[in-house]
């Protein structure tokens, strides 16, 4: 029983880290089609907010409510800088925002330098039998459940959700409905930007705070998206599901490297067979 | 390495001097090469000279760039020839450096051991690339998906041998080393074993580096690089034409794979070093900004993008004013604000657009003003016997209980048909009734979610687009599916090479073609220049080319004059003789005119059957035609 509880507990942490990372790509990806290769970097700088304010003695929640904000604010300058002469252009957007990504990385080097230290650890933890489970851990699988809702309920029932999903599905009738596609693009891109930030902030005092953080769940978050496919939040957190969950059991059961090489066996599979990810053949759009 | 125009077949080229009557029809030439290979030479040997002017130390500084440019001619050729977007080229490049470091390591001090390990080296990285691009083409990823898939595959190697420290990691006597890297590697030696000097391993390099060029412009420019560059452009029309597009799309990505490999054991002999970061993401973005930079459609472009931005970089790095270094260790930022500025303001490239500017100041391309005026061609005789597929009269083609749905939106519902021998059909139905979700299926261009295609007694229903076209199926698109970037000879010269004809050589073929399109003054044209008309009659030049025995045709008639309109019933009727068409066609003055046996389609079911006097008195068809009554 105690097992039990402790592979439901650790693999929901899993999963949840997965979602957590992955949503803010999958919500630009969705909505507006655009593969943001600086997403790591957004995430980076989202958990830079916080360790400043840590540094500053501010609390850590504090960290979390504001980092949303700088990254979302960080989103629309560039959005409107760069990104939105190159909506339409796949190849051209990931270009320039891996460009950007490498520009955010040096700049962190340049502010913080390469191991930049200060941020605390966040203690607490309970047991269940033999099996012990940070707090902290749990906290964040309730805020990323809590967050796709909020994503759920943007997308569902506000204006803004409902152009926004007629303008990826159908750019030019919705031009002619009058819907301002530039605009609703705009707002996705600071949303997800604001998703970034805030898992950034989520994952920095269990991660090392450092410039180039962004790079090591690249990998792991554009599978993620890829896998879920184009419905942004049932396709992501499916994927998440299938890719958290295959890579906690194979943690569990070998180690973490031979969980990678299965992870990346299951992405290739369903590459292989879903070339447009998993939630291309279902009916649901969000 | 050349100062050559670049290797886009896309760019229009005068080959020769084309006559009247000769007009040249594959667009390029083999004397380029020969002018090419003399070039490279040229340009080798000023290089050669000028490392000899170098340091050491400055010597493989510079020639680390001419192996980077190496690794940048790999993704220019698998990106900017073939089109599919490998973010993680670096990938090949470092398995190509670690394999070379477990043979050398190995077997040190073995001359034999160096040439065997970069052997190994292009074959693991071929063999990778060919793992990872059979998953990836032949499982239909495309567009960015290719960049996501492979910068994914590269950081999982990049994970993989970072945690690879320890003696558990060793291959033999290698050690893999992890995060610290696999030390020391040979030096490439003379074959008694003295490791070479600097100078000697440069003047290497630059050959080495010139033959894979050689060999990378051969591959753009011969027929199998024609292909490519046509696959790269429009996949559909490429397999419709009967091409193998993942095939193709496959072997690109390996050889791609392989001068990737090859440039990356040149790298572990040169460093003496192997470390995880090979397969980093800042490796794989620089290959992307050198790429970029030089003109991603320009082979030459690579080495000139890689020695340029790593030159300014190494400059900006070392730069000193006043006494300190300000741009040390920024080369991200350089590298980053440069991708932009090249996605922005010279989204070419750097040699595509010097090209294209010289053109423009010497006029080469002036003589095309000549022939723009010429508005309208048609054909001019009703069909060559080139063109006709002198078929028996057995061919055969059926459907049975054929079903497509989308979803729940069931657009074939249950469609039985079944033709034998020669002859025009005209397919008849509002719009929506399913017609061109019909030729789709039988196309193969959808799968069918019931039902079977029957083509000559053989179940065709699971061969992909170019199977069928192999067996004689050719179709026109409603929308004209033509090579748009490519030359109008260049569209007609990859549909004749896709059917072979015997006796008459794929030049021929082509030049028959175009003759008969009434192209022949464009020929030099870019296609997606010509007027909707003229798309339409090169579509159809070229799916004649295959000569196919069953042709489905969608809306020839579609943007063409009433004497074009003329014509082409003209050229059906005679094509009728010899193959089975089926036409769809809205435009009822045309069906007039080909008067042939039609097929009423409605709401994705056969609806009537007859010849079109017959379908004019029937009341249901007008039913349907108008929206009166209820016929549902």
């Amino acid at each position: 029983m105690d097992a039990l509880v402790n592979v439901a507990i650790s693999s929901s942490f899993y999963i949840a880290l997965l979602l957590l990372l992955a949503l803010g790509l999958a919500v630009m990806y969705g909505l507006m089609r655009v593969i943001n290769f600086a997403h790591g970097e957004f995430i980076a700088v989202g958990a830079f907010v916080v360790l400043v304010m840590q540094r500053a003695d501010l609390p850590l929640w504090a960290g979390i409510v504001v980092a949303p904000f700088v990254v979302a604010l960080m989103g629309l300058v560039l959005e409107r800088l760069l990104i939105r002469h190159l909506y339409g252009r796949l190849v051209e957007t990931i270009l320039v925002t891996f460009g950007l990504s490498i520009i955010i990385q040096q700049l962190l080097v340049n502010a913080f330098g390469t191991s930049p230290s200060g941020m605390k650890a966040v203690k607490g933890s309970f047991s269940v039998g033999d099996f012990r489970f940070s707090v902290y851990q749990q906290i964040i699988v309730v805020l990323a459940v809590l967050a796709v809702i909020a994503t759920y309920l943007v997308f569902t029932r506000t204006l803004y959700g409902l152009r926004s999903r007629a303008a990826v599905q159908a750019p030019d009738a919705a031009a002619a409905s009058g819907i301002d596609v530039s605009r609703s693009n705009m707002r996705t891109f600071v949303l997800g930007s604001a998703l970034a930030g805030f898992a950034g902030a989520l994952i920095a005092p269990i991660v090392g705070v450092q410039p180039f953080m962004g790079q090591g769940f690249l990998a792991r978050v554009f599978t993620t998206v890829i896998v879920g496919g184009p419905a942004a939040l049932s396709g992501t957190t499916a994927a998440s599901g299938l890719l958290g969950g295959t890579q906690y059991a194979g943690e569990a059961v070998v180690s973490p490297f031979v969980a990678q090489a299965i992870v990346m066996l299951v992405v290739i599979v369903v590459v292989r067979w879903r070339p447009r990810g998993l939630s291309a053949a279902w009916r649901v759009s969000v | 390495m050349t100062t050559h125009d670049t290797t886009n077949p896309a760019v229009p080229q005068r080959p020769g001097q084309p006559g009247e009557d000769d007009v040249a029809v594959s667009g390029r030439r083999p004397r380029s090469l020969a002018r090419h290979a003399l070039g490279t030479g040229v340009v080798a040997v000023l290089v050669i000279a000028f490392g000899s002017s170098l340091d050491s130390s400055n010597q493989t500084r510079v020639g680390l760039w001419i192996i980077y440019g190496m690794l940048a001619l790999s993704l220019s050729f698998v990106w900017g020839h073939g089109g599919s977007f490998s973010f993680g080229q670096t990938l090949m490049f470092g398995l190509g450096a670690y394999s070379y470091g477990v043979v050398t390591i190995n077997f040190a001090g073995s001359v034999l051991a160096q040439y065997a390990g970069m052997l190994v080296g292009v074959v693991v990285a071929t063999a990778i690339a060919g793992i990872i691009g059979y998953f990836m083409f032949y499982g239909g990823v495309t567009d960015v998906y290719v960049a996501v898939i492979t910068l994914a595959s590269m950081l999982i190697f990049f994970d993989i041998a970072r945690n690879t420290s320890g003696s558990a990691w060793r291959i033999g006597s290698a050690a893999l080393g992890g995060f610290n890297g696999m030390t020391p590697i040979p030096a490439l030696s003379r074959p008694d074993g003295i490791p070479l000097l600097a100078a000697e391993m440069f003047a290497t390099l630059v050959v080495v580096a010139a033959l894979v060029y050689l060999v990378v412009v051969r591959l753009t420019s011969n027929s199998f690089g024609r292909v490519v560059a046509g696959i790269r452009d429009n996949p559909e029309r490429a397999s419709l034409l009967g091409y193998d597009v993942p095939l193709h799309n496959l072997l690109v990505f390996m050889v791609g794979g392989a001068v990737a490999g090859l440039s990356g054991t040149l790298f572990a002999t040169t460093q003496g070093i192997v470390t995880p970061d090979v397969f980093s993401l800042t490796l794989a973005g620089s290959v992307i900004v050198w790429v970029m930079f030089g003109g991603r459609m320009s082979m030459a472009g690579a080495f000139v993008g890689a020695a340029i931005v790593n030159g300014v970089a190494d400059l900006a790095d070392r730069l000193q004013i006043g006494g300190s270094t300000p741009f040390f260790g920024q080369t991200p930022l350089l590298l980053g604000a440069l991708l932009i500025l090249v996605v922005f303001v010279l989204p070419g490239g750097l040699l595509p657009s010097i090209s294209a500017f010289v053109a423009k100041r010497t006029g080469r391309r002036a003589a095309r003003a000549d022939d723009s005026a010429e508005h309208e061609a048609a054909p001019v005789e009703a069909l060559p016997p080139a063109l006709r597929p002198h078929t028996g009269t057995g061919d055969s083609i059926e459907l049975v209980g054929l079903r497509k749905a989308f979803g729940g939106l069931v657009v074939i519902d249950g469609v039985d048909m079944s033709f034998t021998g020669p002859g025009v059909h005209c397919l008849l139905g509002p719009n929506g009734a399913g017609k061109s979700t019909l030729f789709a299926l039988i196309s193969g261009r959808y799968r069918p979610t019931a039902g079977e295609v029957i083509l000559n007694g053989d179940k065709i229903t699971t061969l992909s687009i170019h199977q069928r076209a192999k067996r004689g199926l050719g179709l026109k698109m409603q929308v004209p599916s033509i090579f748009r970037e490519l030359t109008v000879a260049e569209n007609l010269w990859l549909a004749a090479n896709a059917s072979p004809a015997k006796g008459t050589t794929c030049d021929e073929l082509a030049q028959v073609a175009l003759r008969w399109s009434g192209l022949a003054s464009r020929a030099q044209d870019v296609a997606g220049d010509l007027p909707h008309g003229q798309q339409q009659w090169l579509e159809i030049a070229m799916v004649l080319s295959g000569r196919p025995r069953l042709v489905l045709l969608d809306e020839p008639t579609a943007g063409m004059t009433a004497q074009e309109t003329q014509r082409m019933a003209e050229v059906i009727g005679v094509l009728g003789g010899d193959a089975r068409v089926l036409v769809v066609e809205h435009d009822m003055d045309f069906v007039r005119q080909l008067n042939p046996e039609a097929t009423v389609l409605h709401q994705g079911r056969l609806f009537a059957k007859g010849t079109l006097a017959q379908l004019r008195e029937d009341e249901r068809v007008l039913d349907v035609y108008l929206g009166r009554g209820g016929h549902a």
